[in-house]
């Protein structure tokens, strides 16, 4: 066969059968798009399901060697390190309230809304207003919105309570308040006692000795507590949309196949007829797989766009975020619509093309 | 006349109809098989959560003051076995005692004065009115405790925790004295948190030791919840009765806080919010991410098992013209193929569902080393679902085929 035959047969072919094309298209398209948004989910649900979890808190604790403190900038030295996510600071003293000694815990007050506490009235805005525990509400008989005298070294402060923590650890029995109220209350101006570090899950152990490399004070320990278990449940779910994923892949594979099937079905006829006109084998598979690679480019550009926009719209739903698709999944989407619809009307030609011209032209 | 004309179709057409029954049974199977996950996954990984430790916190009441001064209130032990006796009894899953007091430890390199902590590591206690027992013991609330050696079993045994141990100098299988008794370090245990610095042991040995009997300074209990929602942050003092009920008969972490507060004597019972308020938000993510996976998956495997069977039904246009032309109505020509499809949708539907057992006990069995439990339910849906598909997808091509003109199809041309 000439190649202006080929591609005058093949332009025919595609003209008139418009429709099936078009159907056969829809099927790789739906199996791509399907295939992409699994892909791109699964990818994406460990970054998504960690950022949930940073409210375990955090996974490495910093804390002074001995007695001591940190300097302020020893914060930002650890966020700047590698694989840190997050790194917060606190302030760790006392102060008295009725010559009862209190404890005062000064943190980033950004910080808060996302450490899964429970807050009982108001957040605290002025320059005076501070949290208080949930113990201390009945301990020290407080109210929201009343006023406290705190006392150190001779050196008194008021403040008002604007409302109240409650967490279930010891926040419960202390003074909750930002980082420069607790330097002025507790009088250790540009000192943090503890650094509260949130690493990548799994490169906990570089990022513990790069702390303890760059401060020469500090003990590092890792939260086994939030390390081990996050690393299990991530790693379960993940596990588990692979699995759906190869499901959704093997399914998709196989309604792709039995589309691409029936279209071969239809045309024993027709290939009866081309190895009547004296067709060889090789022309006859080299015309269905043009086809097929044609149908192949249509339905993984048309899945992948399809499979992208689905995946962004299930991470929006399910997360309110969208997710970034790594760069070689487009090209693997293409790549995934030709093979599939090769491999699926290769078989069927294959078999079409064992039957003797005569038998299926005459119908039967 | 129709059953006969079914079974010639299907007797002549053997690859095609394989080629429809196999796609609607593996698109059912799809389906079932992801609703079947639905259906379990927030049970399921609601338990995995629960590695993360305690969800709720039981400490002794306090008024005044004493809190805060070092006033010591203790909790009975007796009270603990009464937590399987609340409303939702069945949803925890753990509960440790603690004891805290303190000790002068002297070891190899320092003598250290340390917090003496009593506790149970596995313990079995008895189901109250039943013949039965339940795990109880920091395994069951703090799994990701790391204890190298073992725990004591009587008073002679103790177990440091790591950075302690350094202090003292002391390795598992050494003798030190606590409060001038001597004790064997049976273990060393690393938790990243403050157990590092404490010393543990057998909580009846330091109950006697300390002349605490049957007294605990505080519990941690880990329960399977449901998540919190709108209606869970409402203050239950501010509920009517009806609420109140709702609120007490639903599994939030804050209703199992109340129950246990209530069976405990002089207790002040409170989650740990950090846990609690995590865990609610990743299981809503994942039951909102596996229905939307659900919905796409429903819905593209539809589409793909109703391209199949229009691709077939299109090559049987030849076949509707004749029978059109031999005088037959639409009405008839309709009823076939609709059969047909329904033959075609209740076999592809039942295999679909038993294929779906296999692929859900298989992903079931890898994720959570559990199977998943099929729901009898699932049957008819996925048959009612099959059988959708299947109709849709005969009804499109034979509406197309009906309206041409039956000389044109019989020409050969469409």
């Amino acid at each position: 066969m000439k190649k202006r035959w080929f591609l005058f047969f093949f332009r025919k072919s595609v003209a008139q059968r418009r429709g099936r094309v078009a159907i056969a298209s829809a099927a790789v398209t739906l199996a791509v798009a399907l295939m992409t948004a699994m892909i791109g989910v699964t990818v994406g649900i460990r970054e998504k399901l960690g950022s949930e979890l940073k409210a375990y808190g955090a996974n490495i604790i910093v804390s002074p060697l001995r007695e001591g403190d940190f300097a302020y900038d020893a914060l930002a030295m650890i966020a700047k390190l590698p694989s840190v996510e997050d790194a917060t600071g606190q302030v760790l003293g006392n102060t008295f309230v009725d010559q009862q000694a209190i404890e005062v815990i000064g943190i980033d007050a950004k910080k808060i809304s996302s450490m899964g506490w429970r807050i009982f009235g108001k957040w605290p805005e002025g320059n005076d207003e501070i949290l208080a525990g949930i113990n201390l509400k009945a301990a020290l008989r407080l109210q929201e919105g009343q006023r406290i005298f705190v006392e150190k070294d001779g050196t008194k402060k008021e403040l008002v309570i604007s409302g109240f923590v409650e967490k279930g650890g010891a926040e419960d029995r202390a003074l909750i308040m930002t980082i420069r109220q607790a330097w002025t209350v507790t009088g250790t101006e540009g000192r943090l006692q503890s650094i509260l570090v949130r690493g990548k899950s799994g490169q906990l152990e570089t990022i513990g000795a790069a702390i303890r490399s760059a401060l020469d004070n500090a003990a590092v320990k890792t939260v086994r507590q939030v390390a081990l278990a996050e690393e299990s449940l991530l790693g379960k779910i993940q596990l588990l949309m692979m699995l759906v994923t190869l499901v959704v892949i093997f399914a998709s594979a196989i309604s792709v196949t039995s589309t691409m099937g029936a279209n071969v079905l239809e045309r024993r006829e027709e290939i009866g007829l081309m190895k009547a006109l004296g067709a060889t084998r090789r022309n006859i598979s080299l015309f269905y797989m043009a086809e097929a690679v044609l149908i192949g480019i249509i339905g993984g550009l048309a899945g992948y766009a399809l499979g992208f926009l689905s995946a962004q719209a299930i991470s929006k739903g399910a997360f309110n975020s969208y997710i970034g698709i790594p760069l070689p999944i487009p090209l693997a989407a293409l790549c995934m619509g030709v093979i599939v619809a090769i491999g699926s009307s290769y078989f069927p030609v294959r078999g079409a093309m064992k039957y003797d011209p005569a038998i299926i032209l005459r119908g039967e | 006349m129709l059953f006969n004309i079914m079974k010639r179709s299907f007797a002549n057409q053997k690859k095609a109809m394989a080629l429809m029954i196999v796609s609607i049974a593996v698109g059912t199977a799809l389906a079932a098989s992801l609703i079947t996950i639905s259906f379990e996954i927030e049970g399921k990984v609601s338990k995995e959560l629960r590695s993360f430790g305690a969800n709720i916190i039981v400490e002794p009441k306090v008024e005044g003051l004493a809190d805060i001064s070092g006033q010591k209130r203790y909790l009975r032990s007796e009270d603990i076995v009464k937590t399987k006796t609340i409303f939702w009894r069945h949803n925890i899953i753990g509960v440790a005692p603690f004891l805290e007091t303190d000790a002068r430890l002297a070891g190899k390199a320092n003598t250290v004065d340390a917090r003496l902590v009593g506790s149970w590591y596995e313990r079995e206690l008895p189901l109250p009115g039943e013949n039965k027992t339940f795990p109880a013991g920091i395994k069951t609330v703090s799994p990701w405790w790391s204890l190298s050696g073992s725990w004591p079993a009587d008073a002679g045994g103790m177990v440091i925790g790591a950075s302690l141990a350094a202090r003292l100098g002391v390795r598992p299988g050494d003798m030190l004295t606590a409060d001038g008794k001597e004790v064997t370090v049976t273990g060393i245990l690393e938790t990243g948190g403050v157990e590092d610095g404490q010393a543990f042991m057998d909580l009846e040995a330091v109950q006697k030791a300390k002349g605490l009997e049957g007294k605990v300074s505080r519990l941690y209990v880990s329960a399977l919840t449901t998540p919190m929602d709108a209606f869970a942050y409402k203050d239950p003092a501010t509920m009517s009765k009806a609420e109140y009920e709702k609120w007490y008969c639903t599994g939030y972490v804050t209703s199992i806080a109340k129950q246990v507060e209530e069976v405990f004597a002089g207790s002040r019972v409170k989650p740990i919010w950090q846990v609690a308020e995590t865990e609610g938000k990743v299981l809503e993510r994942l039951r909102i991410l596996i229905y939307l996976l659900c919905a796409a998956t429903l819905t593209a495997s539809a589409i793909g098992v109703s391209t199949t069977m229009i691709m077939t039904l299109l090559r049987r246009i030849e076949e509707i013209g004749l029978m059109k032309a031999l005088g037959a109505h639409r009405g008839k020509v309709i009823t076939i193929f609709l059969s047909e499809g329904m033959v075609i949708g209740l076999i592809g539907g039942v295999l679909g569902y038993l294929l779906s057992i296999g692929a859900a006990e298989f992903i079931g069995a890898k994720v959570f080393h559990t199977g998943l439990e099929q729901r009898a339910i699932l049957f008819p849906i996925a048959l009612i679902n099959a059988l959708v598909i299947a109709v849709a997808g005969t009804i499109l091509p034979i509406r197309r085929a009906l309206s041409i003109r039956p000389s044109i199809v019989l020409k050969g041309a469409e």
